[in-house]
């Protein structure tokens, strides 16, 4: 089948391209990779934050795992306004995936979240040794207090292609094709 | 409350940053970006390469948040910033743009980074976050080696040992082992090496093109340019190849070899601006990635700003020569042969190639006075007065000129030497009888 017939056929069953970004994301975090999110407060500004991990990800619910102390200002927003950005960049390639979505939840942490976050950092910690961050920088980013850990649940709506470039921003489907 | 100042060590772009912004609707962006630049104590600049949702968000809500991180410490802080305006010129973008390409050097995009603009933030709040920090410590107080390297200006006197004793002290008190100086001459458009230290080769009078690498940008530029991975774009490589390029008449065998690290990973270049007006250059380089921070470049740019102002006060010959040291000319059984190209007066000794441009203007027109009168002594002023020369009315480097020239005769064997004799004047010491022999080419 030619890569046009499969984009074709991709639109049509994945027009937000949201199953593409589930697999992408899933394979970077396996991989290493950094995890970030973006809220927008009452006052109309954006705040950015750093997340630990995706231990879900689709295909009707994303969920994001974080430390609550540095995010404390975010999470009150989210659960005000309910949208996210997520954006997952897998290390050293640059790959990076972004996903939309809204009615985002504060839950408790659950063990098989942090244990998947803890595998996935694993993998993560190493490549930024690989990338010569050292160890000793790489451990402490990588490290996280389980019990100030939270989890947010949000209905993901859009993808995009985060990869640096002129087409980051782009859905991913287009971005792709 | 914490302050940008204090959170430089994040700005190096070491570790990535995380933008996020939102649209007029509401919805957030996220994503990572290259470069947070330290610009005063209440501004930064973020790096803008092209034009997508993050840029047309910046532009509609001109709000965004910024998570950046210290690569030393692992220690974390969110800034929340609004958007001022947009730089595509000038000296804010040009440093960004070195950067930017050591960033890009260092984490594979050399084809992908490219800066379109600077856009300039004011900081309106920073938030400490917590995170799991590390120990660590500065391996020296920046200010008071500083303080220790900028005595050795009022210690000495002559401009060419001042230089030598300078780079020796960034080597002592700051652990700069190569370092060198470079003074610009305007008219050619180059940058001409007069001291060196850590090298193989001193590289005395070797050209740099003005724009050309670190050292060319920030002389061109008139600001400071760190890189902290070496760029093929701002490599001395290519630099080399366009100093020839301004010189492509030149023979081959009037190119002195740039005495620079084959490979660096970290160069620093600092424009030496007395009265705003730049004259030269001080640059060091280190095989150590990130060698130069945030603080290593206030303190060289303090020294850099220091030495500006010195090299301007010795122009203006204001001191007294108490101790005149004489130099040694070898003893030279047979005559000494000199050629001179009228077309760039670049002057040969015996066949090898010694100096070109005003430098070799100056040398033929003592060589030839002494050849014609047996005369030794010369003054500052009398160069300065000699329209032939060309020399300009203002900021003319002559005191650089004649330390070139001094120093290239020194390392041709010393048969020739120049020497200050007293206030606004110096000797040219000659150990036999000169050839003069004068190319109309």
């Amino acid at each position: 089948m030619s890569s046009v017939v499969v984009q074709k056929a991709l639109q049509e069953t994945d027009p937000l391209g949201l199953a593409v970004a589930f697999a992408q994301v899933s394979e970077f975090c396996r991989n290493g990779a950094n995890t970030i999110f973006g809220v927008v407060g009452l006052d109309r500004r954006p705040l950015a934050g750093i997340a630990l991990g995706c231990p879900l990800v689709g295909p009707d619910r994303v969920r994001v795992l974080l430390a609550r102390s540095p995010n404390a200002q975010l999470l009150l927003d989210l659960t005000r306004e309910g949208r996210i950005a997520l954006t997952v960049s897998e290390v050293p390639s640059h790959r990076s995936v972004q996903i939309k979505g809204d009615q985002a939840m504060l839950l408790a942490a659950r063990p098989d979240d942090i244990r998947t976050v803890l595998r996935d950092l694993r993998a993560f910690r190493d490549r930024l040794i690989d990338a010569d961050f050292g160890e000793g920088f790489s451990s402490s980013y990588c490290s996280f207090d389980t019990d100030d850990a939270v989890a947010v649940e949000f209905v993901p709506r859009e993808a995009f292609t985060q990869t640096p470039g002129p087409q980051a921003g782009e859905r991913l489907l287009r971005a792709a094709s | 409350m914490t302050s940008l100042d204090q959170i430089r060590n994040c700005l190096e772009g070491v570790v990535p940053a995380f933008l996020a912004t939102s649209d007029k609707d509401g919805m957030p962006n996220v994503s990572e970006i290259s470069q947070v630049h330290y610009v005063d104590p209440s501004r930064v600049a973020l790096s803008y390469q092209f034009f997508n949702k993050t840029r047309r968000n910046v532009l509609e809500t001109r709000v965004a948040s910024v998570v950046v991180v210290d690569p030393d410490t692992n220690a974390q802080f969110r800034l929340d910033l609004d958007y001022e305006e947009t730089q595509t010129a000038g000296p804010l973008f040009e440093a960004m743009r070195a950067k930017l390409a050591g960033i890009a050097s260092h984490s594979g995009m050399e084809k992908v980074f490219r800066l379109l603009g600077s856009d300039l933030f004011l900081v309106r709040r920073i938030e400490s976050l917590e995170s799991h920090r590390l120990e660590w410590s500065r391996p020296c107080n920046p200010l008071s080696a500083a303080r220790r390297v900028a005595a050795v200006l009022n210690a000495m006197d002559e401009l060419g040992p001042l230089l030598d004793a300078l780079l020796d002290a960034l080597e002592q008190h700051l652990g700069i082992g190569n370092s060198m100086v470079l003074m610009l001459d305007r008219e050619a458009n180059r940058l001409f090496t007069v001291a060196s230290h850590g090298y193989a080769t001193t590289g005395i009078g070797s050209e740099i093109g003005l724009g050309s690498g670190v050292i060319g940008v920030a002389a061109a530029e008139g600001v400071p340019i760190r890189i902290g991975h070496l760029a093929a774009e701002y490599s001395y490589g290519a630099a080399i190849r366009s100093a020839a390029g301004i010189a492509e008449n030149a023979c081959p065998e009037t190119v002195i070899t740039y005495p620079g690290l084959e490979a660096p990973l970290s160069q620093i270049a600092l424009p030496l601006r007395p009265l705003g007006k730049t004259i030269g250059v001080l640059f060091a380089e280190s095989l150590q990635r990130n060698r130069f921070s945030y603080d290593d470049e206030d303190v060289l740019q303090l020294i850099a700003e220091s030495l500006g102002m010195r090299i301007l006060l010795g122009q203006s010959d204001g001191r007294d020569y108490r101790a005149v040291q004489t130099p040694q000319t070898l003893d030279y059984a047979g005559s000494v042969r000199l050629r001179h190209y009228r077309f760039d007066d670049t002057v040969f000794i015996d066949e090898a190639y010694l100096i070109k441009g005003v430098a070799g203007a100056i040398f033929w027109k003592l060589a030839s006075e002494h050849a014609a009168t047996g005369r030794t002594e010369f003054s500052n002023r009398e160069l300065r007065l000699d329209p032939s020369l060309r020399l300009p009315a203002q900021f003319d480097n002559l005191e650089s000129r004649l330390l070139l020239l001094q120093r290239r005769l020194a390392e041709r064997g010393g048969h020739i030497q120049i020497a200050r004799s007293g206030r606004g004047r110096f000797r040219l010491d000659v150990a036999n009888k000169l050839e003069l022999e004068l190319e109309e080419i």
